[in-house]
């Protein structure tokens, strides 16, 4: 990769250069002075996301309505400037940064939770709402949206339909895809376009081309509103930790359950480094030199959840299971749902810097994907923590370094490189949920061929002929469109 | 004349031919959904049928490999075998190709959403007349954009669609259905409405009205505890006699294939269900019709008791119905359609 990844201070941050006064008050005419900065102090806040890359923008904007946003679009198309669209910046991929500098749009003002309908099971919102606001919104009512990546707190629900965002009930309810409706999206020249259920009228006998904006990162159009679907709430639970004496193991049940037909709405597994990392930092009394665990949970109505949870047992013991606790109160579950939520601070006591990998395999290849990861880790000499929503086959693996030593930062690139073969080696995918972003962008020419590139790049042009829409991301930089050159423009 | 190609290789070299002779292609599946389209000059019409098949299934990755002429009915046969079940119900005659292309809202998009939500792959024939895929064997995967939406509701304007990688569920351990006879077209949307914010999680629900009378119909599926604390609920909203049935599936088939537009039926498409209840809340004029409202799909179906019923929605200001002409009009397709197909490889019906 020719990008410089920094993380934990390592490394440094590149300026694009900065705006002139016309181009600043050109945009500040749009959403006040106020919500457009360019001091350096703003810019150095808005440089990075949460994965390892820095790039300043040049100016950003805080627009306060949909036609503010628009409005951006279009003068940033008119004058050729770079446009990264930002929600919270939790992009694990490098997804939120302004590659190319430019202006960053952040969508944190348009945060409005515009309607709920019970009838319809679908809420509509703004870009900027945080997806825990949409769920506490929700919960009263008796509905939930199952969507539920670990940066809820903080990402936004446009953030989350521009990365496919999924979660850890992705095996039972599905990811963002499976709950979008219908978009409001801004395209490059700054028109408004709505698709899908959002499009009222002949919807019926059209395309519908909603889909294709789902993990397009902001490089297609800017997400403004969406129609999302939400479920009822389930009436009761059921969690137990299951505790086994190799990771194999662990993998080999979660096989066995979905091979058996039992989907829970949760299906995590964390190896011994994790365990040790977590009781030590929480305390919750995981049993010493547990080589591996899950967390299981499932949900219903309730009449029907013993009877699974026996199932569940009996396969787990068959596989190979050392014990299993079940949780007996919500404050038990809920103690669990903490331990795995709190992994990523957790790893921060075993080494300062992380990288966090998200491929993803068959089910049915989880097994041997673990132990692959473990031999990786091994043969680069680093450390690599084992987590993953197992259930649908996506490992992160967590390849720990020091900031300060560069060569075992250089290990873990390598090792990160030897992942992502693995994984289309077993037949998957290079990301599972985080993106392409500028992290794996150099690898998307190993997953595809030049003509699936080539199409890809295709609907890029026609999305974005002139390059503007956050450049540099999804697509090699062979199959980018031209800056400036779009046959639009 | 259509074209039936068996193979990858045959339908690269038909297509080669067509593009050589200046002729657009269609793609179809068994051509229920054509509209009048494809039988001018300059048109070559491509039948996926002879592309079909079901395997490798794979129950332990919730995966099988499906040919795009695989009709519906071949692919339930496959499955139930095997435990597992695609749950996109829609008419067995129909081909997968078909029904991605006109984009079938079958009864379980109520609880499951889209059917494109359960394909996670395809392999295609881009408008470059090179063959490409998209997605893979993976339940999550965002590593570049999702060529496979390309294929959905667009009827093959951007490609033709050869094998589907699709998303399976263990097959319901049990899934009866529940009939609700009701006095009137009020009541039985008022029901309906009732069971959907009561919050069951049902996998489908629909009206029907046809000679055996007027019932509100009530899908469940899953272990067998689940389904009876359903039915008992279900009991308790509902005042009105019960007949159960033990097999949703057969159910739902039967009356998808008597509902099914190119057999003589209307299909009208309300938007929302809010809409749809709405609707037929105000079929006043409905006499001897026989329908299915659908409030998963949001969609009517009507079946006169003579003859066609083209002019519905002008006569009842309904919105939309399958089987008319498709509409290509929008900015979003046609900028993709200029990018991806600027030599009109493909036919926009």
């Amino acid at each position: 990769m020719d990008e410089r990844p920094v993380n934990g201070g390592y490394g440094g941050h590149e300026r694009q250069g900065g705006f002139g006064p016309h181009n600043l008050k050109a945009l500040a005419d749009i959403v006040g002075r106020e919500y457009c900065r360019s001091h350096p102090v703003d810019l150095e806040s808005y440089s990075y996301d949460s994965s390892p890359f820095i790039y300043s923008p040049a100016a950003v904007v805080i627009p306060g309505t949909i036609e503010e946003m628009a409005q951006v679009v279009s003068l940033c198309r008119r004058h050729g400037w770079p446009l990264t669209c930002r929600g919270a910046g939790t992009s694990l991929s490098g997804g939120a940064v302004a590659r190319l500098g430019g202006v960053m749009l952040s969508t944190t003002r348009l945060n409005r939770l515009v309607e709920i309908d019970p009838l319809e099971e679908t809420v509509l919102v703004e870009c900027g709402l945080v997806n825990l606001e949409l769920q506490k919104a929700l919960a009263p009512l008796g509905y939930m949206y199952p969507p539920d990546p670990a940066s809820q707190k903080a990402s936004t629900l446009g953030g989350n339909v521009a990365e496919n965002a999924g979660g850890i009930k992705g095996v039972k309810y599905g990811i963002t895809k499976h709950h979008v409706l219908g978009l409001e999206l801004i395209l490059d020249d700054g028109s408004l376009v709505r698709t899908g259920a959002l499009k009222r009228g002949l919807e019926f006998n059209e395309p519908d081309l909603t889909g294709i904006f789902l993990a397009s990162e902001g490089t297609l159009a800017l997400v403004a509103r969406a129609l999302l679907r939400i479920t009822p709430l389930p009436a009761a639970f059921r969690t137990m930790s299951v505790v086994f004496d190799s990771l194999r193991d662990a993998g080999q049940a979660v096989a066995s359950i979905i091979g058996e037909g039992i989907i829970p709405t949760a299906l995590e597994i964390m190896d011994k480094r994790l365990i040790a990392a977590l009781e030590d930092y929480l305390r919750l009394g995981f049993p010493a030199g547990a080589e591996a665990m899950l967390l299981i949970e499932i949900d219903g109505l309730g009449p029907e959840l013993d009877a699974q949870l026996a199932r569940l047992k009996e396969v787990c013991f068959k596989a190979g299971a050392v014990s299993l606790a079940e949780a007996e109160s919500e404050a038990d579950r809920e103690k669990l749902w903490l331990a795995r939520r709190s992994g990523n601070g957790a790893m921060g006591r075993l080494k300062p810097g992380s990288l966090v990998q998200d491929v993803t395999v068959p089910i049915s290849s989880l097994p041997a994907m673990l132990a692959e990861v473990q031999g990786i880790a091994d043969r680069h000499g680093i450390v690599i923590v084992q987590m993953a929503h197992a259930g649908d086959g996506n490992l992160h693996p967590h390849i720990l370094f020091d900031p300060a030593d560069p060569l075992e930062y250089a290990r873990c690139l390598k090792a990160s490189a030897d992942i992502f073969a693995a994984a289309l080696r077993h037949g998957g995918t290079i990301t599972g949920e985080h993106g392409i972003g500028l992290e794996k962008v150099d690898f998307m020419a190993v997953e595809f061929t030049e003509a699936e590139l080539g199409l890809m790049a295709a609907v890029k042009s026609g999305m974005d002929p002139t390059g503007i829409l956050n450049p540099g991301k999804v697509l090699p930089r062979k199959w980018q469109p031209r800056r400036g050159k779009g046959h639009n423009g | 004349m259509i074209i039936y190609p068996k193979t990858q290789e045959q339908l690269l070299a038909a297509f080669g031919e067509a593009r050589a002779g200046g002729k657009a292609i269609l793609p179809i599946g068994l051509g229920h959904d054509m509209g009048g389209a494809g039988k001018g000059e300059g048109v070559t019409v491509m039948s996926a049928r002879e592309l079909g098949g079901v395997g490798p299934v794979e129950p332990g990755n919730l995966l099988a490999v499906a040919g795009a002429g695989t009709t519906l009915g071949e692919l339930d046969v496959a499955l139930a075998g095997r435990g597992l079940y695609w749950p996109v119900t829609g008419p067995h005659g129909r081909t997968l190709g078909g029904v991605m292309g006109q984009g079938l809202l079958g009864a379980e998009t109520m609880a499951k959403g889209h059917m494109v939500n359960w394909v996670l792959g395809t392999t295609m024939l881009a408008p470059s007349g090179e063959i490409v895929r998209s997605g893979g064997r993976t339940l999550k995967n965002v590593s570049g954009y999702d060529l496979t939406r390309l294929a959905w509701r667009a009827r093959g304007s951007l490609g033709m669609s050869v094998s589907f990688t699709l998303k399976l569920l263990p097959r319901p351990r049990v899934c009866p259905v529940m009939e609700f006879k009701v006095k009137s077209l009020r009541v039985g949307a008022s029901h309906m409405e009732t069971i959907v914010r009561d919050r069951l999680g049902l996998p489908a629900l629909r009206l029907i009205g046809d000679k055996k009378g007027l019932r509100v119909v009530a899908w469940m599926a899953g272990f067998a505890e689940l389904v009876t604390a359903q039915e008992e609920r279900l009991k308790a909203l509902m005042k009105d006699p019960v007949d159960l049935f033990e097999d949703g599936f057969e159910y739902f088939n039967h009356y998808d294939s008597v509902f099914n537009e190119p057999d003589g039926s209307t299909g009208v498409y309300a938007g929302t269900r809010k809409g749809l209840l709405e609707t037929v809340r105000n079929l006043s004029w409905i006499g001897d019709y026989s329908f299915v409202c659908d409030l998963g799909g949001g969609r009517l179906a009507l079946t006169p008791p003579n003859g066609p019923t083209q002019d519905l929605c002008r006569e009842t200001g309904l919105v939309g119905v399958s089987g008319g002409a498709f509409r290509a009009t929008g900015p979003l397709f046609r900028r993709v359609k200029a990018a991806i197909d600027p030599k009109s490889a493909f036919l926009t019906a």
